[in-house]
């Protein structure tokens, strides 16, 4: 497909997406009636698409070898990362390009880095390394080295690049004499400076414009706590305490203005949503800056900026996802240039970097396309001077990607954001992913439940997803209630419902909406999760066990209040802090015995001998949130009473598959029992081309009763 | 004579008797614990030490008993000569060490070659005659101590060393060492054992072999005596090198150890003209490093006596079977882990059943190595293994030409896995290693920019753009300088030498020490004795090979000294010989002979004669009529 059709794919799919986001706005009636409307329309648009053909389902997964670019904040360079070799290999390369020569430097091959930054001065660039943080220095020889090692065992961390000082980085180092946190700063030379020190982790930790410790959060850890997370001004002698936010409120300040006494806060207090405020210190009041036009969803991103008159930081830049992700500017110019970017970009996913420096009328912006439609990025540069758009990456990725292959855009299946009432009137949204080509009406569905559950679905490249559609299933993928993203009353309207409850009801009536839409055969019903998606699998089979033919549930706790105890054991050896108000609230209070057994009596675990329909079962050996051996044990249980269940260990994953092999055999797993349930395509698997995934798949399959295993059946 | 031999086996055949019923139950309980095929360190260990002090202790006792006042008379004074009492005295002793040393582990093994699946193989039988050499040659030295007047013959104990090398080598060339050894003691034994027992040798053949097998043994009780008049006098003033500071140490290989990664980078770069050394120092100085034995190893020797197996067998839990390497066969021999029934077997090729003939394409060319339980290598190939599915993979594969001389190497620290060859140092990444039933190419292949020895150590820093390789070499022998050379292993595949450096010694020692082993015994313990160790260890480069031979790099003086004190060692020998009764072809002989010995040959010619006598009397006054 060429760029010109692709860009009209594109802009045809915006066009029939937009109905449903601007009915968001509206009141529920009308919310359903245009939400209908504007799902026939993607019924008829994807019926009428080709017929992918059969894709390799590595293809699928796979993706472009340029990765992590980024723009420097003076705005002339670009740095990103580009895979090396073939195969497995974790041999990448760093590569510069600068904008004004159009010139392209390798500046080194390396093995193990998980993330660049810039450093504030453009001079060199910060990188994540299993050891701690390396520097390279474009000043100088760009060799890297070492500037800090992190032990992250002792929860020793980057904190972040140091603004009010040029190639130099904040980190948290533990003092083991003191046993004390220390937050540090780290020049490229070495130099370290101690910042503050304190006994208790410290969150969102700032610095000043002198460099100075500025501001830091931390949870309420007195007996008496209510979940609340208290703001400290750390400028003077001890921390003093200047504002508190709820246990329900993810505030996070910004930026402390000590002349005029006010914080910048990103807050949901007295509010649904979570918006971008000043919290004025002195009255206690909050004055929104900024929150979300359309009131469906929490402020993800906001862009901040060092305003050079004044020598504050002000916001430039306000994010929102809803449906899509939409972008506000804190100014009427800056409206301008988004508009500039969306009328030139046709796409549902665009990450906007304004220049940090907050020059944003001069120097270029870096615009990452993430659109849903296509798996390759594509990375722009938004001249705000000409208001022009040029992608100068463009062609060393084509080149850099000649030797793989990667899904065709046309290929892609295209996803639309739902809106349905629950069962109980609450307004709810989930994604519906069409396979093009074929009748919908009697396409198999396979409902796709998100982990968290504090997470959310968004419509972006999923290649679990891209698999199943490609496959032939309809995949619908609910945010039930308890997601993210969507206020307060989304995420924590249901409290301690959770198996077989109000959540789990959330997602059968969003799967009854589409059955109602005449969408998915009802007789071919599939479910599949990972993590508490897996247990909402465990759920469905045995609390609606005659909606679903088949579940498959990948790394399932099967009673989430015990999971939820255990999970304090891996924060723990994480050296993190568990914000256990939070999760009494809202899962389980595990001191109240009387609510842990209710709580048991609805869970999966205690409902195991309802499930009549298969199941396949995924567990990493080395998983430490959810054990291996409580899931083996579920599924012992169950085959113990004689359900066709299997279970699959994959022995180098921890939560989720960790290996290429062991995502593949995930894959495989699922698509093997959802072809032999629900009559899907499965690609079949080739002795020699496949060898090594046969044995994995032979060599780690510890029960099976479905026959999923190579050579079986 | 055969009297003679009944009543000496008579007299100790009790003791035998109970030494071999107790080591009979000891293999027993040995039995139930492991395989008693499954050689192990502490086992061959044990067992060397138990044949070594019973054949001496025994040798040291029959004697001393007969050696008594009015024995010794009593035992000499038969119409037989004493060379057939000697005979019968140690042919009772042969038997009785047969019996109590020798013969329960012939019964061990009998029992396990009839009544067990334990793959019991000539190399295992031939394993005794090892044991007969062994423990006859301790016993035969115990005798010629106490028959001999000469007061180091316990020196000669210094060529048990080469009986008991556990270094790889056929079993012809061990039971020949054992032939030759027992056939010397036997031959000094014999001529020790006369009715005057403090006669010194005469016959100049017999001189000459006691006098060469006590010279390692002297050699090294010289070299030793450097604590007395060197090392520990420097020790009580603080001025020992080992005592010094970095900077003390500057210009000799001692340094290394002093230093920091990164202080030994600047040192080595120092007036090279690689560009950005401050960069590289940066790089080390935080980068995780390990270090590695660079040793040439040798190879499994097929048919090879058990002893210096260095595995046993391959566990196959999964399927509850294990692996036996069976030299006759080349292939590894699957049995059932609780009836010992064969199931199959593993060769080049990969397992297969019991009832398909191996061919000679499944067979094992070199005996090979086993790794963790999951890798078997052979000399230029690593396999690795899946049992759960009975399946064998090319898992690594030098080119042509190289073999391996490490098993899998892995350090925590660097997360690195690293595996070298003769020719060349490969890193690979765990995850990928880690990968099963696929081939793993080595991420990283530094050719090694010097010839590896067993002095030689491998250094790396993992840096985040590649490896800083290390390589030393110490070279104490007077050979070559030590010597260090850098080499930057890049990801994008360039290997660059950036720097080298030489030392002027490995410590700052007066040439007077470090070159002591030489000018001590220059000919026989530098070249001759050193020469019949690099024949068991030919990849050792600190022994005299027909190769390095003319590489040796003494200084001037050493060589002065050697000369001197060779010449010394002369002049002394006829000083005091021209004052013993000897005839004059002995006396030139032993003055020729300690041209060639030195020091060593010196004190040789001083244990075996008695100069003390004759030295003293001559300044004594003449005793009053």
């Amino acid at each position: 497909m060429s760029i010109y059709s692709a860009w009209i794919r594109g802009l045809v799919l915006c066009t029939l997406m937009f109905p449903l986001t601007t009915a968001t706005a509206t009141e529920a009636n009308t919310t359903d009636q245009a939400t209908d409307k504007a799902l026939r329309q993607a019924i008829v648009y994807s019926q009428n698409l080709s017929v992918a053909p059969l894709l390799d389902r590595e293809l699928i997964s796979r993706n472009s070898k340029v990765y992590l670019v980024r723009l420097s904040p003076n705005g002339k360079t670009l740095v990103f990362l580009k895979k090396e070799g073939q195969g497995n290999t974790k041999l990448a390369s760093l590569w510069l390009y600068k904008l004004k020569t159009k010139q392209f430097k390798k500046l080194f091959t390396f093995r193990e880095i998980s993330e660049i930054v810039w450093s504030s001065s453009s001079q060199s660039i910060f990188m994540a390394v299993p050891e701690g943080i390396a520097v390279s220095r474009l000043d100088a020889n760009p060799s890297p080295y070492i500037l800090k090692k992190l032990d992250p065992k002792l929860k020793e961390k980057w904190l972040d690049v140091e603004d009010s000082f040029p190639d130099s980085l904040v980190v948290q180092i533990w003092d083991r004499k003191q046993q004390q946190f220390i937050i540090q700063r780290v020049e490229v030379n070495g130099t370290t400076k101690e910042l503050y020190r304190d006994e208790n982790e410290l969150r969102n930790f700032t610095t000043d414009f002198a460099g100075n410790a500025s501001i830091a959060a931390s949870r309420n850890r007195s007996k008496d706590t209510r979940g609340e997370k208290f703001i400290y001004d750390l400028s003077g002698a001890n921390k003093k305490h200047i504002w508190t936010c709820q246990w329900d409120d993810n505030c996070r300040a910004f930026y402390f203005d000590k002349t005029n006494q006010r914080l910048l806060l990103r807050t949901n207090q007295n509010a649904d949503l979570a918006r971008m405020a000043w919290a004025d210190l002195k009255t206690k009041r909050l004055h929104t800056i900024h929150s979300d036009p359309l009131a469906v969803a929490d402020i993800e991103a906001v862009s901040l900026a060092v305003s050079p008159l004044d020598n504050t930081i002000k916001p430039l830049l306000f994010s929102y996802y809803g449906d899509r992700q939409l972008h506000y500017g804190a100014s009427l110019d800056i409206l301008q240039h988004i508009d500039n970017i969306n009328n030139a970009v046709a796409s549902d996913y665009l990450i906007l970097k304004p220049p940090l420096t907050g020059d944003i009328g001069n120097s270029p912006w870096l615009i990452h396309d993430r659109s849903p439609l296509k798996r390759r990025s594509h990375f722009y540069l938004y001249h705000p001077k000409t208001a022009t758009l040029n992608r100068p990456l463009e062609g060393f990725i084509a080149e850099a990607d000649a030797d793989i292959n990667i899904i065709r855009d046309e290929y892609i299946a295209p996803s639309y954001a739902i809106h349905y009432k629950s069962s109980d009137g609450f307004n709810l949204q989930g994604y519906v992913t069409f396979p093009s080509g074929i009748d919908l009406t009697k396409a198999p569905l396979v409902v796709k439940v998100h982990g968290g559950p504090f997470s959310r679905v968004k419509n972006i490249y999923d290649s679990v997803t891209q698999l199943l559609a490609n496959r032939g299933y309809i995949v619908f993928q609910p945010n039930f209630r308890a997601s993210t993203g969507f206020g307060k009353a989304y995420q924590l309207g249901v409290l301690r419902d959770f198996g077989d409850g109000r959540i789990q009801q959330d997602i059968i009536d969003g799967t009854d909406y589409l059955l109602r839409q005449g969408l998915g055969d009802r007789k071919k019903l599939g479910i599949v999760g990972h993590s508490f998606g897996g247990f909402s699998v465990l759920g469905a089979l045995a609390f609606t066990p005659e909606l679903f033919q088949v579940g498959f549930a990948g790394a399932p706790p099967d009673d989430i209040g015990r999971s939820v105890r255990f999970y304090k054991r891996f924060i723990k050896k994480q050296r993190r802090e568990l914000d256990e108000y939070f999760f009494k609230r809202v899962i389980v209070d595990w001191n109240n015995k009387t609510a842990l057994a209710e709580n048991t009596r609805k869970s999966p675990a205690a409902n195991a001998h309802k499930i009549n329909k298969p199941l396949v079962i995924w567990a990493g050996k080395n998983d430490d949130r959810v054990f291996a051996v409580d899931v083996k044990n579920y599924a012992l249980r169950i085959e113990a009473m004689e359900k066709k269940v299997s279970l699959f260990v994959d022995p180098k994953a921890k939560h989720s598959p960790s290996s290429k092999i062991g995502f593949l055999a995930y894959q495989y797993l699922m698509e093997k029992v959802l072809a032999d349930h629900l009559g899907g395509n499965l690609q079949k698997l080739e002795p020699k081309k496949d060898k090594q995934l046969i044995r994995y798949l032979k060599k780690n399959m510890l029960i099976d009763h479905n026959g999923v295993t190579p050579g079986l059946k | 004579m055969f009297d003679l031999f009944k009543n000496e086996y008579k007299r100790y055949q009790k003791p035998a008797l109970v030494m071999m019923i107790v080591q009979l139950a000891i293999w027993g309980f040995i039995y139930t614990q492991k395989p008693i095929l499954a050689n192990h360190q502490l086992q061959s260990g044990l067992m060397n030490l138990f044949m070594i002090l019973s054949g001496l202790l025994f040798g040291v006792l029959q004697m001393a008993l007969h050696r008594r006042k009015n024995n010794w008379a009593y035992l000499l004074h038969r119409p037989i000569s004493p060379a057939k009492i000697h005979l019968a005295l140690i042919s009772a002793a042969a038997v009785l060490m047969l019996i109590a040393v020798v013969l329960p582990f012939l019964m061990v093994l009998m029992i396990l070659d009839l009544f067990t699946s334990d793959p019991v193989e000539l190399r295992h039988y031939l394993y005794l005659l090892h044991m007969i050499g062994l423990t006859f040659s301790c016993y035969l030295i115990g005798t010629y101590t106490v028959l001999s007047p000469n007061k180091g013959a316990l020196l000669t104990f210094g060529l048990v060393f080469l009986m008991v090398n556990g270094s790889h080598s056929s079993a012809l060339l061990t039971l020949m060492t054992d032939l030759v050894i027992t056939v010397i003691t036997f031959y000094l034994s014999k001529k020790s054992f006369k009715i005057n027992l403090s006669s010194h040798f005469k016959q100049k053949t017999t001189i000459f072999i006691a006098a060469l097998v006590l010279q390692p043994a002297l050699a090294f009780v010289i070299f030793l005596s450097q604590s007395i008049y060197y090392h520990l006098p420097m020790m009580l003033l603080d001025k020992h090198p080992d005592q010094y500071t970095q900077q003390q140490n500057l210009g000799y290989y001692s340094v290394l150890w002093h230093m920091e990664n990164h202080q030994r980078v600047k040192m080595i770069l120092e007036g090279s003209d690689y560009p950005d050394v401050a960069q590289l120092i940066e790089q080390v100085k935080l980068a995780s490093s390990d270090a590695i034995n660079g040793r040439l190893t040798l190879a499994a020797v097929r048919g090879e006596l058990f002893y210096k197996d260095r595995s046993y067998a391959l566990d196959d839990e999964a399927n509850n079977k294990q692996w036996i390497f069976s030299h006759n066969k080349m292939l590894f021999e699957g049995r059932d882990s609780n009836s010992g029934d064969l199931v199959g077997f593993l060769g080049k090729s990969g397992f297969f059943n019991a009832d398909i003939s191996p061919t000679d394409e499944d067979r094992f060319e070199v005996i090979p190595k086993l790794t963790s339980n999951q890798y078997v290598q052979s000399s230029n190939t690593l396999y690795g293994l899946d049992f759960d599915q009975q399946l064998m993979e090319v898992k690594h594969q030098l080119p042509e030409g190289e073999t391996y001389q490490s098993a899998v190497l892995f350090n925590r620290d660097t997360a690195v896995i690293i595996l070298f060859s003769d020719k060349a140092l490969y890193f690979f990444d765990p995850d990928e290693f880690s990968e099963e039933n696929i081939y793993t190419k080595a991420t990283n292949r530094v050719v090694h920019p010097i010839t590896l020895g067993n002095d030689t150590q491998i250094h790396y820093s993992k840096l985040i753009d590649g490896y800083l390789v290390e390589y030393r070499r110490s070279q104490v022998f007077g050979y070559e300088k030590p010597l260090v050379k850098l080499i930057y292993a890049k990801h994008n595949g360039q290997n660059n030498l950036i720097g080298e450096m030489s030392f002027i010694d490995y410590r700052p020692l007066p040439k007077l020490v470090t070159d002591s082993n030489f000018w001590i015994s220059p000919i026989i313990d530098s070249y001759v004795f050193s020469f019949i160790q690099g024949l068991y260890n030919p990849k050792d480069g600190r022994y005299v090979t027909l190769d390095n031979i003319g590489e040796q790099g003494y200084g001037k003086e050493t060589y002065l000294i050697a000369i001197l004190l060779a010449m010394l060692s002369a002049i002394t020998t006829f000083f005091i010989a021209s004052r013993l009764p000897m005839n004059k072809s002995t006396r030139v002989f032993w003055v020729l002979l300690n041209l060639i010995f030195s020091i060593p040959g010196l004190l040789c010619f001083l244990l075996m004669n008695p100069w003390r006598d004759y030295l003293f009397y001559r300044y004594q006054k003449p005793l009053p009529s």
